[in-house]
């Protein structure tokens, strides 16, 4: 341990004193994508993965928030709509293949598909809120 | 006999003075069902002591229609039973999370057919009995079976006699009403409420069709022999200082709605009736308070999507 420890300072102390033009170029580091929503992102610019991550937050609040949005179908209509109204016009809609199905399996595995309620002894609104979320964070 | 009720005065009137009997007691019946019954009384899984449960508003999500049914002939029983279950089914679906599809408002015509005779009225046992053991339909056409789509009390009084049709009762068997238990006490019927499950009775009592001084219907004679589901009571005391219970008749817009009405509840419902526990005890004395559970209702469908395909 004492060793390695004193390795560790002396690498430190070596690339520290390195002159700028000898030290290595590294590549620099791309966080590894893992989430079918960042595949789907992987080409998108800065700001479509905002407008996607802004989205899905402001969704993520509104349905933890809201107690007209019941049951599964009445999220569905409002996911709709406010897609709708949210990018209808834009470019977006379509421009990153699979990433509407890429949500869509997210946000099934958090809650299935069925039209069952969201709150009670399901515990779907949770599911969901936390499954927006991480459709938000996956665009970023 | 059916339709024999043209306007909502002549309704009221008919039970208030007229002696209309649509709520029939029936020790016999009582006993048959609750003979062939798994549990005789309600025993309550929790307590709603000092809570409320608003149940008509879950169902007024689901059917924003849902308790504007007027009651056309003394098929009360049948609309008190067919409210309750409804209370049942929406809270299974919206707060429990049961996999069922809401589908449509259900009917009261195969219930009331069941009366076992061609007159006015029927037992709530006897409803209570036929909706356990054979079911119940939606508000919809079966085609070449019988066409429900719309309340219409002259099938249900029809069938009185002669019994509900072997075809009609094979399509009931599809949703029955799984557990059926008597309410005996008014902390038993709060209990049933908080836990989701709607009620209803047979008593002989009337409320005024007036809000009083309290904000509440006070009861007045002479009293009704009449049927109507429970679907809600507050116990917080936030609103009215004592206990307040919420029964939704059948009979349209026959009263006045409470003027003072909290902000935070879900719309009055036609008709709506709100009573304290002075009020309310004639309800539970009477011995034939059924709270429905474990209403076998429709298979829930699956979704197409979520909401993003095509959209993002």
């Amino acid at each position: 341990m004492k060793h390695a420890l004193a390795c560790l300072t002396l690498v430190g102390l070596l690339w520290a004193f390195m002159p700028e033009g000898k030290k290595p170029i590294t590549p620099p580091v791309v966080p590894a994508v893992s989430s079918p929503v960042g595949k789907a992102l992987q080409s998108a610019t800065k700001v479509d993965r905002s407008r996607v991550a802004s989205y899905y937050d402001a969704l993520a609040d509104v349905v933890s928030r809201s107690k007209a949005i019941t049951t599964v179908e009445g999220f569905r209509r409002v996911h709709s709509a406010s897609l709708d109204e949210a990018f209808k016009g834009t470019d977006l809609p379509g421009k990153y293949q699979g990433l509407d199905v890429a949500i869509e399996e997210q946000l099934a595995a958090a809650i299935g598909k069925d039209n069952t309620g969201l709150d009670g002894e399901t515990g779907k609104r949770a599911a969901l809120v936390k499954a927006l979320q991480k459709v938000a964070a996956d665009a970023r | 006999m059916p339709d024999d009720f043209d306007s909502t005065e002549e309704l009221v009137r008919a039970y208030q003075f007229g002696g209309l009997q649509g709520y029939v007691p029936s020790p016999r019946e009582k006993m048959e069902f609750l003979e062939t019954n798994p549990m005789r009384s309600f025993q309550s899984p929790g307590s709603g002591k000092g809570k409320r449960a608003l149940l008509w508003g879950y169902v007024r999500q689901l059917d924003p229609g849902a308790f504007s049914e007027k009651q056309t002939t003394g098929d009360c029983v049948s609309h008190g039973s067919r409210n309750a279950r409804e209370c049942s089914r929406a809270v299974s679906i919206l707060i429990k999370g049961k996999p069922e599809e809401w589908v449509v408002r259900t009917a009261t015509e195969p219930t009331y057919g069941a009366r076992g005779h061609s007159g006015l009225g029927m037992s709530p046992a006897r409803a209570s009995r036929f909706e356990r053991d054979t079911g119940f339909l939606a508000r919809q056409k079966f085609d070449g079976v019988v066409d429900l789509s719309v309340y219409n009390s002259d099938i249900g009084a029809r069938w009185g006699g002669s019994g509900v049709p072997k075809a009609v009762q094979d399509l009931c068997n599809r949703n029955k009403v799984g557990t059926i238990a008597l309410v005996r006490t008014m902390d038993d019927a709060m209990d049933a409420l908080f836990n989701g499950y709607g009620l209803h009775s047979g008593q002989m009592a009337a409320w005024s069709d007036r809000p009083g001084s309290k904000n509440i219907h006070p009861r007045v004679s002479p009293g009704w022999a009449h049927d109507m589901a429970t679907v809600g009571y507050d116990d917080t005391k936030e609103f009215w200082p004592f206990r307040v219970w919420f029964i939704a008749n059948s009979w349209g817009r026959w009263n006045r709605p409470v003027p003072d009405w909290p902000s935070i509840y879900p719309e009055q419902i036609p008709g709506l009736i709100v009573t304290d526990d002075a009020g309310y005890a004639a309800c539970v004395e009477a011995e034939d308070m059924w709270a429905y559970s474990d209403v076998q209702g429709y298979p829930a469908q699956a979704l197409p999507d979520l909401g993003s395909i095509g959209r993002i």
